[in-house]
C-alpha cells in the first residue's frame, strides 16, 4: 500500500456567508478562499464518565462514553485585512451592518443595543467554514459560526491585520468541497498608507506617530436552548468589552496622556485610511472608538516611545460603540 | 401605502434575508437602515412594526 504523503500546506480554508440558520452552506456552493494562517477545526466530542461501581478497580469501557450534543467548536482566522473579504468578518463579529446600496457601497459595523434572533430568517449573519483536506470526503465544515472576538492590528512597518476567533453550532461535519473557491483580490491596509492615527484627549483629535496599534474587541457568547436534535438552539451575547494599544513615538502627548490617564478624561481614538469622511471612496477604512486610558507607560523598544493602553468603552446613554466604517464597493445587499 | 422609519433594532436585519421575509425589496430595506423614511404597503409596515424593527414616520412614541 503506497503512503500517501501530505503537507500541512495542501490544506485549504473557505468561508461562505450562510442564507439559512441552521443549513450549513452546500459542498458545491462557491466559497471565499481564505489567505489565512492554519487552524485546526476542533473535533472534540462531550466525554461522559458514568459514576459506577461494579467490582472493577479498572475503569471498563461502558463506564466511558462520548457524545456530540451542544456543540459549539471554537477556531480562530489570522491574516491580514483583506478589503474585499474582511467585511464578512466583520458582520460576523458586529452582528449589526448599514450599508449603502450604491456607489462604494459604504458599510458601517457597529454594536447593536441587543442582538439578532439568529433563527428568523430576517436577520443574524452567520457564516459556514471549511478545513479543507486534500483527499475528499476528509475535509471539516462547520455551521453557524459567528465571531466572539475580533482584534485589528497594525505594525508601522506592515499591514492591517485581524484576527477573529470563531465559534459555530453543532459538531464538525464531514465535507467535499466541490464548489468554485475564490480568493479576494490583493488590497490590503498598510500602515504607511493610514491617514489617520490619532487620539481626541478632550481638546480635539491629536496626531500621533505610530509604532503599532491595536484594537481588540470580545463577546461573550453562549449556547440556548434545546433543539430536539441535540443542538443548542441559537446563541447568546452576553456581554461585551473591549481594548486599544496605541504604541507612539514620545512626543508632548505623553504629558497628556498621564494627565488623562490620573484623571479619567474620556478619549476617542481613530485609525484610518482613505478619505477623511470614511466610506466616500473604495478602499477606505476607518476604525473608531472612545474609551478611558488605563495605562501609559514608556515604551523602550527601539525609538523611545509611549504605549497608550486603554479600555473601550460606550457613552453612558449607551451610544459611541465602537465603529468601523468600511466601502469596498462590493454589494453584498446587506 | 404607510411612512415608516427604523428603530434601535433595524440595523440587525440582513437586508436581502429580511426582504424575502417581507415582501419588500432590498432597497427599500437598506433604506430604512439608513434612517430614512421609505413608504410601503400596510401589511408590510404592520408586520414591520410588530417585529419591532419600524415605527410609522411622523408618529408621537
Amino acid at each position: 500500500m503506497p503512503i500517501d504523503v501530505y503537507s500541512s500546506r495542501d490544506k485549504r480554508y473557505g468561508l461562505a456567508e450562510q442564507t439559512t440558520w441552521g443549513t450549513a452552506t452546500a459542498d458545491a456552493a462557491a466559497f471565499i478562499e481564505l489567505d489565512c494562517e492554519q487552524f485546526i477545526i476542533p473535533v472534540t466530542p462531550n466525554i461522559r464518565e458514568s459514576p459506577q461501581v461494579h467490582a472493577s478497580r479498572m475503569g471498563r469501557q461502558g463506564d466511558v462514553q462520548m457524545d456530540t450534543y451542544q456543540s459549539l467548536p471554537e477556531f480562530s482566522l489570522s491574516m491580514d485585512a483583506k478589503l474585499k473579504s474582511v467585511d464578512h468578518l466583520l458582520y460576523a463579529f458586529f452582528q449589526s451592518v448599514v450599508e449603502v446600496g450604491t456607489g462604494t457601497m459604504k458599510k458601517t459595523f457597529s454594536f447593536p443595543t441587543t442582538q439578532p434572533d439568529f433563527t428568523a430568517a430576517s436577520a443574524g449573519y452567520t457564516a459556514t467554514v471549511i478545513e479543507r483536506d486534500p483527499v475528499a470526503a476528509h475535509s471539516l465544515k462547520v455551521k453557524n459560526c459567528i465571531a466572539k472576538s475580533l482584534t485589528l492590528s497594525v505594525a508601522a512597518n506592515g499591514r492591517a491585520k485581524v484576527v477573529v476567533g470563531m465559534v459555530g453550532l453543532g459538531y464538525p461535519a464531514t465535507s467535499t468541497p466541490s464548489g468554485t473557491w475564490t480568493r479576494t483580490a490583493y488590497e490590503y491596509l498598510h500602515a504607511a498608507n493610514a491617514a489617520r492615527f490619532r487620539l481626541n484627549f478632550g481638546a480635539g483629535m491629536v496626531n500621533l506617530t505610530m509604532k503599532s496599534f491595536e484594537l481588540a474587541l470580545t463577546q461573550e457568547v453562549v449556547g440556548v436552548g434545546q433543539d430536539g436534535a441535540g443542538n443548542f438552539t441559537t446563541y447568546g451575547i452576553l456581554s461585551r468589552a473591549g481594548t486599544f494599544k496605541m504604541q507612539c513615538v514620545k512626543d508632548a502627548n505623553l504629558l497628556t496622556a498621564r494627565t488623562n490617564l490620573a484623571t479619567g478624561v474620556v478619549v476617542g481614538g481613530e485609525i484610518g485610511w482613505g478619505n477623511a469622511t470614511p466610506g466616500t471612496t473604495d478602499g477606505d477604512f476607518n476604525a473608531a472608538f472612545n474609551g478611558k486610558l488605563v495605562n501609559a507607560p514608556y515604551d523602550n523598544e527601539d525609538l523611545l516611545g509611549v504605549a497608550i493602553e486603554g479600555r473601550v468603552l460606550g457613552a453612558d446613554d449607551g451610544t459611541a460603540t465602537p465603529t468601523i466604517i468600511m466601502a469596498n464597493s462590493i454589494l453584498r445587499s446587506w | 401605502m404607510i411612512e415608516i422609519v427604523g428603530t434601535e433594532k433595524t440595523s440587525l436585519l440582513r437586508a436581502f434575508a429580511a426582504a424575502e421575509v417581507y415582501g419588500v425589496s432590498v432597497d427599500t430595506l437598506q433604506a430604512l437602515k439608513l434612517g430614512e423614511t421609505v413608504e410601503v404597503d400596510a401589511e408590510v409596515a404592520e408586520q414591520l412594526i410588530a417585529d419591532g424593527y419600524a415605527k410609522e414616520a411622523n408618529y408621537a412614541y
